[in-house]
């Protein structure tokens, strides 16, 4: 009798066992583990990436010569118009050097943009995450800047060997400082929700009590140099709605983010001249 | 060594099922939707295989899921394999359940795991309407998914059993 209860027992104890085999398992050996066993499956989604442009180009093979011409003309104008605009910037930037050079200023950061392709998006109630097509064969580095023509994106959360992971903005652990367009203090925007079927959703905080919404028109929130990571001036999102905080000091308030976060082809990755030198350094 | 065909047919099921489900997620993400099918892990393991052999699978299953996540590190793996061995333990009436009834099971396992999910790995985030009105709306559209994709990959799984001259049941079972 007491021999057949303890029979019953044994798939709890197998379970027992595989369970403390996982838990007394070496920290160092579990990350061992599971890097192992994101290498093994990243050349799923990266393959999976690389057949959807083939697909693209296969798609674009079909269209008519008419249309091709009439994208290249279009091209040809946007190119025109960007070679004026870069013109522009240079000449700024020389400026900005002169200047800095006469008032002995510090130089302003200086970054380098590499343009990464998407290979899988993972936009769960939890984390919002995206993984792009280069890692640590690019010297992507750890906690770097990840912006797209519509401002930011987030930040390099992993590296792996050939993919790197990017916490999106709009991810529920994500915060970083920023400021109120035409404004100079600095507040906290932080990732909140992505609800189904509409934008996602972010939260501003610390915002001082005189800002407020003016005729109605939405506030634009835009990246801060304070955090030492994101170039300054850069969209992250709309302010909807601003209410006095619980201090009653500060508000915070709910930040639109753009839609486009969830579908993003294409993203740079801004990455420090110091830290590439030093990447460099250490490769040498 | 014994090769455990049974064991391998069931590893590579469960691989295209990681796939396709990374590949659905792609899409609906930007929709703000997750369906998540990851009862369909666990039904056929528990119906066909020895409990060890179960939650060797059941680690192999959660810990692909959990590489890429920023949770911890074990988290679905622990999930699946306590799921086995509950399973595990009416494995005999399971066998001769019909497939509806097993998709039903998995419709039921799946509504468990979100829940799980939810709760735990809530966090601040537990405060928030809209939080809920998306666990909300991702259980709703697993659960449609479940039922669909089920029917497909339960049968699919039954019918490479079949043709590779499987039983349904281990040796030692029968």
């Amino acid at each position: 009798m007491a021999l057949k209860r303890l029979s019953q027992l044994k798939p709890v104890a197998v379970l027992m066992a595989f369970l403390i085999a996982w838990w007394v398992l070496p920290v160092v050996l579990k990350r061992w583990v599971k890097t192992g066993f994101y290498e093994f499956q990243a050349p799923i989604f990266y393959l999976e990436s690389q057949a959807e442009d083939l697909q693209s180009y296969w798609t674009l093979r079909g269209q008519s010569k008419r249309e091709m011409i009439a994208a290249g003309r279009d091209l040809a104008r946007e190119n025109a118009r960007q070679s004026v605009q870069l013109q522009e910037a240079r000449n700024l930037a020389r400026e900005v050097e002169r200047l800095e050079s006469i008032l002995d200023l510090p130089s302003r950061p200086d970054y380098h943009y590499e343009v990464a392709r998407v290979a899988q998006r993972d936009l769960s109630a939890w984390w919002q995450q995206i993984t792009i097509r280069k890692g640590a064969n690019y010297n992507i580095p750890v906690g770097a800047a990840v912006v797209y023509r519509g401002g930011v994106v987030g930040r390099v959360r992993e590296v792996h060997a050939y993919t790197s992971t990017v916490e999106l903005v709009s991810s529920s652990g994500f915060r970083m400082a920023a400021t109120v367009l035409g404004e100079d203090r600095p507040v906290t925007y932080q990732g909140l929700i992505n609800p189904p079927f509409s934008n996602p959703l972010g939260e501003v905080l610390n915002v001082p009590a005189d800002i407020k919404h003016t005729g109605g028109q939405p506030l634009l929130l835009v990246s801060s140099p304070l955090g030492g990571i994101f170039p300054a001036g850069l969209t992250i999102g709309e302010i909807v709605s601003l209410a006095p905080g619980s201090d009653g000091f500060f508000q915070r308030g709910s930040v639109r983010l753009n839609p486009d976060l969830g579908s993003l082809r294409e993203v740079a990755v801004v990455i420090p001249l110091y830290e590439e030198e030093e990447a460099r350094t250490d490769g040498d | 060594m014994e090769i455990n065909l049974r064991w391998w047919i069931l590893a590579l099921c469960n691989l295209l099922l990681f796939w396709l489900q990374g590949m659905v997620g792609d899409a609906t993400g930007a929709l703000g939707l997750t369906l998540s099918v990851n009862a369909l892990y666990v039904i056929m393991p528990a119906v066909c295989l020895s409990q060890g052999w179960g939650l060797v699978l059941m680690f192999l299953a959660g810990l692909s899921v959990d590489a890429g996540l920023p949770i911890g590190f074990g988290f679905h793996a622990v999930m699946f394999a306590v799921a086995l061995t509950v399973l595990h333990a009416y494995q005999r009436s399971l066998q001769k359940a019909g497939l509806g009834q097993l998709i039903a099971l998995t419709i039921g396992l799946n509504i468990i795991f979100q829940l799980v999910e939810a709760v735990l790995l809530a966090g601040p985030l537990s405060s928030y309407g809209e939080y809920w009105l998306r666990i909300g709306s991702d259980l709703v559209a697993s659960t449609l998914a479940t039922g669909l994709v089920g029917w497909w990959f339960l049968s699919l799984e039954h019918w490479l059993l079949t043709i590779t001259g499987q039983e349904m049941a281990e040796p030692e079972n029968v």
